[in-house]
């Protein structure tokens, strides 16, 4: 009797585990949250404001950025725009900010089952940085429109 | 009723026979005890510590000496009728601004500083405060205190500078 429930308490053990180190490598690692924070707040904020909102010229991403995830060319500019592709953020932390910024503002645009950005995906697309991003983004809204 | 009345006999019977009066008091007074305690575990007092030291800090806010202006150039709000977190009347806190960190001595911890200017009426022209730590060439326009702030306002008139507290710094990790 006592090997049973030794048994039954290992197994359970074993599986809290696994749920805990499957977690850590899935969520934990992607986001360091106090890092990320730091990094909108010393690179972003300034202009972008605290919550996203924006205002003037500085586009609004509260509610509004996730919408840029459901087409490539979309999820290619969020990297390729200047304040991203020329910052002075290494890969993994552009990655990490980004993937912040989304999570933390996207709110309902963002969609279900969003693929958060990789760090070698974010070296490759800030390869080539826009120059011109005004147009560029109105044409791909519309884009994203249609679809 | 009778049921009733059996029941609660018997539960308090079994109650007498497994406990004593003494028993009930020691029980009651670690409760009493463990319960004074509890606000004093350590886990309250780091908690507390994540406060932003909006209110308790050390220094003269009209003093560009102070801990926040570390970064500053500009005219200090608190000298012109506003505070080091709010404008002066009759102006607008632009939205658009440059941001840095400054060591608190209090507690030796680097803040995440927004120095938004106040705009919409000509120059303040008291407590000119320049100290530019962090500050970059205006090739680093996100990172000058050279740029006029009121760009992201309704004038572009520059009248006077705040320093807010808006986060804690991070230490990067040396890789």
């Amino acid at each position: 009797m006592k090997i049973r429930i030794l048994k039954q308490r290992l197994a359970a053990s074993i599986t809290l585990l696994a749920i805990t180190l499957l977690s850590g490598s899935v969520f934990g690692d992607e986001i360091n949250y106090a890092r990320a924070k730091f990094n909108y707040q010393m690179l972003c904020q300034g202009c972008h404001t605290p919550d996203g909102t924006g205002g003037n010229d500085t586009p609004k991403m509260k509610g509004h950025i996730g919408h840029f995830l459901s087409t490539q060319q979309g999820r290619e500019y969020l990297v390729r725009v200047p304040g991203s592709a020329n910052s002075t953020l290494d890969d993994p932390q552009l990655a990490e900010v980004l993937n912040w910024i989304i999570t933390e503002m996207g709110g309902e645009s963002v969609p279900e089952n969003m693929d958060f950005y990789t760090a070698d995906e974010v070296a490759e697309f800030r390869k080539e940085p826009l120059f011109e991003v005004t147009q560029y983004r109105k044409q791909l809204l519309a884009t994203i429109k249609q679809n | 009723m009778k049921f009733i009345d059996r029941l609660f006999e018997k539960s308090a019977r079994s109650v007498a026979q497994r406990s004593s009066r003494r028993g009930l008091l020691k029980g009651l007074g670690a409760a009493l005890v463990g319960s004074a305690v509890i606000p004093l575990l350590p886990v309250a007092r780091a908690a507390d510590n994540h406060k932003l030291p909006q209110d308790a800090d050390a220094g003269d806010p009209s003093s560009c000496d102070y801990w926040r202006y570390c970064a500053v150039d500009g005219f200090l709000c608190a000298c012109c009728g506003g505070t080091y977190n709010s404008c002066p009347p009759g102006t607008e806190m632009s939205p658009i601004t440059w941001i840095g960190t400054c060591r608190n001595p209090v507690d030796g911890r680097n803040y995440v500083i927004s120095y938004n200017d106040c705009c919409g009426t000509t120059q303040c022209g008291t407590c000119l405060c320049q100290r530019d730590e962090g500050d970059r060439p205006l090739y680093r326009a996100d990172k000058s205190n050279d740029v006029n702030w009121c760009l992201g306002a309704k004038s572009s008139v520059y009248h006077c500078s705040t320093a807010v507290v808006v986060g804690l710094g991070f230490k990067q990790d040396k890789e």
